[in-house]
């Protein structure tokens, strides 16, 4: 699959995702403003499983500067636009503060795990492949040790309120 | 790799524990699969957390300090095995991979070790008991005791009782004979040799300053103090008045631990507003009990905004539980005229306002026990000899005597006997009249502020402000606590310490009603320490 296959591909799912999370017009436009990015700035990266991560990373920031404009623009609040403070494009207390949060969440769920599933979880943040956890875990088959991790994922994903950051699933 | 597994791959992306293969097969998967496309980005957020070391060494902090298990069920769940467990075992065992199957193991039969262990420990006890076990200790032995039969024949003849030479001699046969003419039995002449032991010293002459009562709890106990001169059948120095009720002295009815004191009016509704209680008029210390001429006004009753209850009404009829004993205890009735002259000094200095004149033969006057006709009129004459004496007599045990008044339809307040009817908008005031002098505290507990709480002297009727109920539920409850003793003033902000001392101590006192001379209650402990607690129940209709 070559990259422009790749891009097209990437726009149509792109789109899909963002109109999920807005309206149709401003999911186009992040699509495109996604797309452009990685075809102006990015145009090296031509592997998949480089330019996936790459656009879903680019997507988020996309989405969020969206949010933040439309907050600015006051399309869902009123504010005169001198109360507005100008943005800082750097990493923000309100960053800092909802990643500290999910963390925290992300603390208390693992805490409420089973010990497979916790074993599990430790096993991958100390970076061991599925391989590795099925050896050292003893399972007979790798698809065993996929369907725990899907398992504890869901389980934990359950634990956390239905999605990894607070409010949003 | 079929789509279904693929999508199990998920898990591993944020964490990065894919491999190439499974990477590219999970992007790919993604392309195609709008679903799997959408979960891929949302895990975006927890793969940028991830990335950072100190968010995953804090995570695996996390994942290590486990919290131990707070039910043992909990602790045997294996989605709930310990990683301290883990650890204590893990270290033992060096193959890695053979500790999670250990302990699998070990969790999967934890019941069944755990049932093998306790059979074993009990069963290793039993057997070493059977094989060592204890020898009990011979601490004292009883021997066959022989048994001196004395009469007037000789003391040679004296046996000693042999169980083993007893027989059992055959009945004779024997026809039996016309049945005789019954004649009543004679005791047979019986010539009782002289008892070894000393003859037990006559009983001794009761002293007049001393009595025997019978607590609560079934208890004798000598109460010092001047013999009332109307306890006839009590300061005889022969025996106490035994309780009828039960074998310990409680009232019929009474629970342990309820106070010995309750009138129950059996059924009826109380609703008890909300007291004000600085501004509701109180008979205060310095405050006279009702007399007078402003006593033929009734007290004003105490509406809700003047700190009073607010009733409506309905019909009840009124129970009083009581013991036996204490109006002995308590001392001597004293008559309407008697205290209406031992009361007047008290009265003299107050002006307490409309207490309700009282009916009966007193003709209005403010004396107790107004309707005179109820009360003996052997009584009344022994009351008024010895009220002149009364005051200066220390009481033979600290008691209090009080009564339940009602307003009339007139303003005045009646004297309610025992089993009289009460309805919810009734006015009710209560009166009480303690046998020594000392203090007087009496609380509502709808709202413990001290409703009365003043000195009184001996025999002087005090009565509380006048409280009227409203609306259901009809129960209205009061704290009396008299001591001799001054006590500290009942904390209106913390009532609580005076109504567990009057809760405490209330199953310690004696209660008895006494038809419209009221109830008694008395404390029949010596010196009564705690005074006289005691709880009064009101249910209305």
């Amino acid at each position: 699959m070559d990259r422009d296959e790749i891009l097209a591909k990437l726009r149509e799912r792109i789109v899909r995702f963002a109109a999920s999370h807005c309206e149709r017009d401003a999911a186009e436009d992040l699509a495109q403003e996604t797309l452009m990015l990685l075809h102006e700035k990015y145009a090296h990266v031509e592997r998949l499983d480089e330019l996936l991560p790459l656009s879903f990373q680019i997507l988020r920031f996309k989405i969020l500067s969206q949010r933040r404009k439309t907050a600015r623009r006051g399309e869902y609040s009123q504010v005169s636009v001198t109360d507005i403070p100008l943005p800082d494009l750097a990493p923000n207390p309100a960053d800092y503060l909802e990643r500290k949060e999910m963390l925290e969440r992300l603390e208390r769920a693992v805490g409420q795990l089973g010990e497979r599933c916790r074993e599990m979880i430790r096993l991958k943040l100390r970076g061991k492949t599925f391989a590795q956890i099925q050896e050292i875990m003893g399972a007979g088959a790798i698809n065993t040790v996929y369907t725990w991790d899907h398992r504890c994922r869901k389980h934990l994903l359950e634990l956390m309120g239905g999605g990894w950051e607070p409010g949003k699933r | 790799m079929r789509r279904e597994d693929i999508r199990k791959l998920l898990g591993g992306y944020a964490t990065g524990t894919l491999t190439a293969e499974e990477r590219q097969a999970l992007f790919e998967a993604a392309l195609e699969d709008q679903e799997l496309f959408d979960a891929l980005a949302k895990e975006e957020p927890l793969r940028e957390l991830l990335e950072d070391p100190a968010a995953r060494a804090r995570l695996l902090a996390a994942l290590d300090d486990s919290p131990l298990p707070s039910l043992l069920g909990q602790a045997l769940s294996p989605a709930n095995r310990l990683p301290w467990f883990r650890r204590l075992v893990g270290q033992a065992l060096p193959p890695a991979n053979r500790l999670p199957r250990l302990e699998q193991w070990l969790w999967d039969h934890a019941v069944g070790i755990a049932a093998v262990a306790c059979f074993l420990t009990v069963g290793g006890y039993v057997a070493w008991q059977a094989r060592n076990g204890w020898k009990p200790t011979l601490m004292a032995e009883m021997e066959r005791q022989s048994i001196e039969v004395r009469d007037s024949a000789p003391p040679e003849k004296h046996r000693a009782f042999d169980p083993g030479a007893v027989t059992r001699k055959p009945a004779p046969a024997m026809a039996l004979p016309a049945p005789p003419v019954v004649a009543p039995p004679r005791p047979a002449p019986v010539n009782l040799p002289a008892p070894r032991m000393a003859p037990l010293p006559p009983p001794p002459a009761p002293k007049s300053s001393q009595f025997a009562v019978r607590s609560f709890r079934g208890e004798t106990t000598e109460v010092a103090g001047a013999a009332p001169p109307l306890m006839t059948q009590s300061t005889n120095g022969a025996s106490p008045p035994a309780p009828k009720s039960s074998p310990v002295g409680a009232p019929a009815g009474a629970l342990p631990g309820m106070p010995a004191v309750s009138i129950v009016y059996d059924s009826g509704s109380i609703t008890i507003g909300s007291l004000g209680r600085p501004d509701m008029p109180q008979t205060g210390a310095g405050a006279a009990p009702p007399s007078g001429p402003g006593a033929a006004e009734p007290r004003p009753a105490l509406g809700r905004g003047a700190g009073g209850f607010a009733a409506s009404r309905t019909m009840g009829s009124v129970q009083v539980r009581a013991a036996q004993g204490a109006r002995d205890l308590y001392g001597p009735a004293l008559a309407p005229a008697a205290l209406k002259a031992e009361s007047a000094p008290a009265r003299a200095g107050g002006g307490g306002g409309g207490g309700g004149g009282r009916g009966g033969s007193g003709g209005g006057s403010a004396g107790f026990g107004a309707q005179a006709g109820a009360a003996p009129a052997a009584t009344l004459m022994q009351g008024s000899r010895s009220a002149a004496n009364a005051a200066a007599r220390p009481a033979a045990s600290l008691g209090v005597r009080y009564q339940v008044l009602r307003r009339a339809a007139s303003g005045e307040y009646q004297e309610l006997a025992a089993g009289s009817d009460l309805a919810v908008g009734d006015t009710v005031k209560l009166r009480f009249i303690p046998n020594s002098s000392g203090y007087l505290c009496a609380a509502l507990a709808a709202n413990p502020a001290a409703l009365l709480q003043r000195r009184v002297a001996p025999f002087e009727a005090v009565e509380t402000p006048g409280i009227e109920v409203s609306y259901a539920p009809a129960r209205l409850e009061m704290y009396v606590l008299f001591t001799r003793e001054d006590q500290p003033r009942m904390d209106d902000a913390n009532p609580f310490p005076f109504i567990t001392k009057v809760r405490q101590g209330a199953s310690g006192t004696l209660s008895e009603s006494a038809g419209m001379e009221g109830v008694y209650v008395v404390n029949p402990a010596p010196g009564a320490p705690n005074g006289v607690p005691f709880l009064i129940i009101l249910n209305f209709k």
